[in-house]
């Protein structure tokens, strides 16, 4: 029954917000506020203070009802589970305890020294956002596409078709990898990247050790037949020494209804008293104990290489990278507005890409490598293929990790998130030879005004009113630009 | 130039189709290419005779109720000095055959071209069996030997020795170095240009003498008052008829030239008894195309009948019209006029009503009158106007174009199809607001459409509706 209710409840949560990210419905941004990570980052009380009871007093439901993550590696799990028929398939395995403390030190210390790029590629909701963005919703979009076209034969004009297009390398090849990684170690070993790397997973699993509500083991109706342990995609299942380790329990209930003796209950941590009986060990226990351990052995050799290949990923990305963040100039990115600067920006954001999938106009872009190795796949406009609408500010109100800060339609209106630069030499005034002033006349700052130059008109700027919102160089008819927008560090 | 394909139309098809509905010949044609049409006309010309559009004889003179204009005749490679000649040639003997023998030309049509085309076209027939309709380019003269210098050049390009109808071309319009038209006509009189003609007409070179007008009812009247005439040219149709210039859903129309007087012009000339020749009766093809509601309204009442018929039916109903000169550049054009004058039936006064409803219809849902040729493109900017223009016109139907300003009960309808019509139908790099208005696309399109202003406006219309989701 508990079981049934966390599969009910774990694939709505995560259906409502992978169609959030595909933009099929608007309401239930909740469900990204909700994430640990990004409601650390954010300073979410509210988000924190629920997480933090619901974990106290149930576990780490987070983990199987919340986290898409989570979610997605169940799906993986099940379907595994499904294809190989062999239902003994997970073993237990004792907890890499140092492991996952060095990498929560390293994500603390990262988040304090405002370098989000580590809690950004770790966090499990912002991988799973990358995913979405990067690798799902191109497919929804085909369909999406297709659909419209069915939809306009019949006349009936509901569908709107969008472009879709790569929107960062960066991030689409880190999407895929994590794909591959993430979801071969599910499809192989369970839940092991929530119990050895995943930051929020031992985060919370230091709280639900003393969680009210825990799975127990009854000593005596157990026989130690250990189908629970091979039930179990946290291989936190001791069932010789019948002991549970909590710190990596994700409340899937998966063991309960596996139980054959129903020697396995979720009950409050009063109702049983610890067993201290140690199992008869048979020789048979005795050869998979064996099994297990070469099993383990190969299982830590996995993650030490995956995670040392992402080490070497990111130091390599951090020697090639310019180490231009945070300066201005030609390389100073356009940030959305409610970024506030880029210090702001790339201590907040996990780059989960929510504002990426959000952003009505396709403005907003992950930034390349070029920018930094601190600001890389965080989003930045590109006013090619898009402009920050003066009637939108979707980006700051979805936000979760207040990356981009909630601010009213007024306040986003005033904000001066950069300036724009006139080159002569591009206009079609002196290229073309003929009138223009598309810039002025979709500048809904009244910032440009087309004054006469020759027989002809070419746009003056006025700066005291221009936002950087980049209407005029996206509706520049030349190529390159003749006005661009050049973005500021910290926004005014 | 026969190939295969236009073994298509079998003899039997084209005797099923000639005589009756002509509007499945039309459509039959429509989609061939010009190769399968002249396969087509050859194959006509193999018939015995056909079927006689209607004739009519006003003031002693018996025309035929269609006249072939030459002002739009089929060029080759949208040049329009270039006329196809062959092409154009087996639809004028097309016409011939049915008793279409009446031709309107002027000295600048095409170029000069127009008046060449037509006497190679026509030598071959005996001169008594076809009319000749030409004009001296008043503008154009600046003394009485200009207009004899003209005069004899026009009878030598049409390869004939006299002119059944000679007019003055465009009188009445406002032109830039004539200035207001009456001073101008005052000053062709007093050069002699008048005397002139009257003398070619009394040496025998023009028969019945005239001029096509495009100006107000006031200067209409002192010419009709102050001169005899035989015949007087003038634009008329049933939009610019039976709706005053009082209404001011008229000011989006691209303008007839002087459509806002014609019944006023035509109750004149009845009454002074000068026979009526009608030019512009499709208003520049407007009336072929009018928007869907109003086509609906047409379809309805009957499903057999063209659009177009109905504007030449208008026009050819009323008693002191002597011949309805079309503008005929394509083959169905000329099939489903010869279709609508022969055996011509007058409108009824239930006919009447249809024309009302549907001109209702037209003025209600608001139509940018491209019928895509794509001349305009490619645009300099990447803007795509025929699509642009074709979701404007299609949302103006049944559904009407939502209007951000006074909505309608239906707006969240209106609003919804337009905007994702427009997304769906036209590339974010080819929509409405990367035009620049740098006017390229004016001097090619044969409508005269304003195409950089409907833009903005279409662009203004896009931005509020993006931006007003709910309607207060």
């Amino acid at each position: 029954m508990l079981r049934k209710l966390r599969i009910v409840i774990g694939i709505l949560v995560f259906c409502s917000l992978s169609l959030f990210f595909f933009n099929v419905i608007d309401s239930l941004g909740i469900l990204a506020k909700i994430q640990l990570i990004p409601a650390l980052l954010a300073a979410n009380l509210l988000s924190i203070l629920f997480l933090s009871i619901m974990t106290l007093l149930l576990g780490r439901l987070y983990c199987s009802i919340l986290c898409p993550l989570g979610i997605m590696q169940d799906i993986v799990i099940w379907v595994s589970r499904k294809a190989s028929k062999n239902k003994k398939r997970f073993t237990y395995d004792p907890a890499w305890t140092k492991l996952r403390y060095a990498v929560l030190a390293i994500v603390v210390v990262a988040f304090f020294a405002g370098f989000a790029l580590i809690p950004a590629i770790l966090d499990p909701y912002s991988i799973y956002g990358r995913i979405a963005t990067h690798l799902l919703s191109p497919v929804w979009l085909s369909i999406n596409n297709l659909l419209a076209i069915v939809s306009d034969k019949f006349e009936l004009y509901y569908i709107a078709k969008k472009t879709i297009h790569v929107q960062s390398i960066e991030a689409m090849l880190l999407s895929i990898g994590f794909l591959l990684v993430i979801g071969f170690m599910a499809w192989k070993y369970g839940r092991l990247y929530c119990n050895t790397i995943c930051p929020a997973g031992t985060l919370l699993g230091t709280l639900s050790r003393f969680s009210l509500f825990k799975i127990s083991i009854n000593p005596v109706k157990c026989n130690h037949c250990s189908l629970c342990a091979a039930t179990c995609k946290s291989s936190c299942i001791d069932s010789k020494t019948q002991r549970i380790d909590y710190s990596r329990c994700i409340d899937c209930f998966d063991c309960l209804e596996n139980c054959p003796q129903n020697a396995l209950t979720f009950t409050t941590r009063f109702s049983t008293k610890p067993s201290g009986k140690n199992a008869d060990v048979t020789d048979i226990k005795v050869i998979n104990m064996k099994a297990a351990d070469t099993e383990v052995s190969r299982r830590r050799f996995l993650t030490t290489g995956a995670l040392s290949m992402f080490g070497v990923a990111v130091s390599v990305a951090g020697a090639t990278a310019s180490p231009s963040a945070g300066s201005a100039g030609e390389n100073q990115p356009v940030l959305p507005p409610g970024a506030k600067s880029n210090k702001h920006l790339s201590s907040n954001c996990t780059s989960c890409h929510l504002c990426v999938s959000k952003c009505p106009n396709q403005a907003l872009k992950p930034m390349s490598i070029g920018y930094g190795i601190g600001a890389v796949m965080q989003p930045a406009m590109d006013y090619r293929k898009g402009y920050c609408d003066y009637e939108c500010n979707l980006c700051g109100m979805t936000c979760p990790t207040d990356a981009i800060q909630q601010i009213s339609l007024e306040q986003k209106q005033k904000i001066k998130i950069g300036y724009v630069v006139f080159n002569q030499t591009h206009c079609v005034v002196e290229t073309d030879n003929v009138n223009c002033g598309n810039c002025a006349v979709h500048c809904p700052t009244k910032a440009i005004t087309m004054v006469t130059y020759k027989d002809k008109k070419i746009p003056s700027i006025d700066l005291s009113r221009c936002i950087g919102c980049g209407s005029c160089e996206y509706h520049c008819p030349t190529n390159p630009r003749a006005i661009h927008v050049v973005g500021f560090a910290e926004h005014k | 130039m026969t190939e295969p394909k236009g073994e298509k139309i079998s003899r039997r098809q084209v005797l099923k189709y000639a005589g009756g509905g002509a509007v499945g010949l039309a459509a039959l044609l429509y989609g061939l290419d010009r190769s399968q049409l002249l396969a087509f006309l050859d194959k006509d010309a193999e018939n015995g005779m056909p079927l006689q559009v209607s004739k009519r004889k006003v003031n002693g003179i018996e025309t035929p109720l269609l006249g072939f204009g030459c002002m739009r005749l089929p060029v080759i490679n949208r040049d329009f000095s270039k006329i196809d000649t062959e092409l154009a040639e087996k639809m004028i003997d097309y016409g011939y055959r049915r008793g279409v023998n009446y031709y309107d030309t002027a000295y600048p049509y095409h170029g000069g071209q127009s008046e060449v085309f037509l006497g190679n076209t026509l030598k071959k027939y005996p001169r008594d069996s076809v009319y000749i309709q030409d004009k001296m380019p008043v503008w154009a003269i600046k003394n009485v030997d200009d207009a004899q210098r003209i005069f004899e050049e026009q009878l030598q390009r049409c390869q004939v020795n006299y002119f059944d109808n000679y007019l003055l071309h465009a009188l009445g319009l406002a032109s830039a170095n004539s200035g207001n038209p009456k001073d101008a006509f005052i000053g062709y009189e007093k050069m002699g240009l008048l005397d002139y003609l009257r003398q070619e007409k009394t040496r025998g070179r023009i028969r019945q003498l005239g001029f096509s007008y495009h100006g107000d009812v006031p200067f209409l009247k002192y010419l009709l008052d102050n001169h005899s005439w035989d015949v007087v040219m003038i634009d008329l149709n049933y939009l610019d008829w039976s709706h005053s210039n009082a209404d001011e859903r008229f000011n989006n129309l691209p303008s007839g030239n002087n459509g806002k007087y014609a019944g006023e012009l035509y109750k004149l000339l009845e009454e002074k008894g000068v026979p009526c020749y009608v030019m512009e009766p499709v208003r520049g093809g407007m009336l072929a195309t009018l928007n869907p509601a109003a086509i609906k309204v047409f379809k309805t009442a009957d499903p057999n009948r063209s659009t177009a018929s109905w504007a030449m039916r208008y026009t050819a109903t009323l008693p002191n019209v002597a011949c309805v000169v079309s503008g005929m550049s394509i083959l169905e054009h000329v099939v489903d006029n010869v279709n609508t004058m022969t055996d011509f039936k007058p409108l009824t006064q239930a006919d009447y009503q249809v024309i009302d409803n549907a001109v209702e219809a037209f003025l209600n849902h608001e139509t940018i009158f491209c019928t895509e040729c794509r001349y305009c493109m490619p645009c300099p900017y990447g803007v795509d106007i025929p699509a642009i223009f074709r979701v404007f016109n299609e949302c103006s139907g049944d559904l009407g174009v939502p209007d951000p300003d006074k909505p309608a009960a239906n707006y969240p309808a209106q609003q919804r199809v337009f905007l994702t019509k427009y997304n769906n139908a036209v590339e974010k790099s080819a929509q409405a607001d990367h035009c620049i208005g740098c006017e390229t696309c004016l001097q090619h399109c044969p409508k005269r459409l304003q195409i950089p202003q409907h833009m903005r406006r279409i662009d203004d219309l896009v931005g509020k509706l993006k931006h007003q989701k709910e309607v207060v």
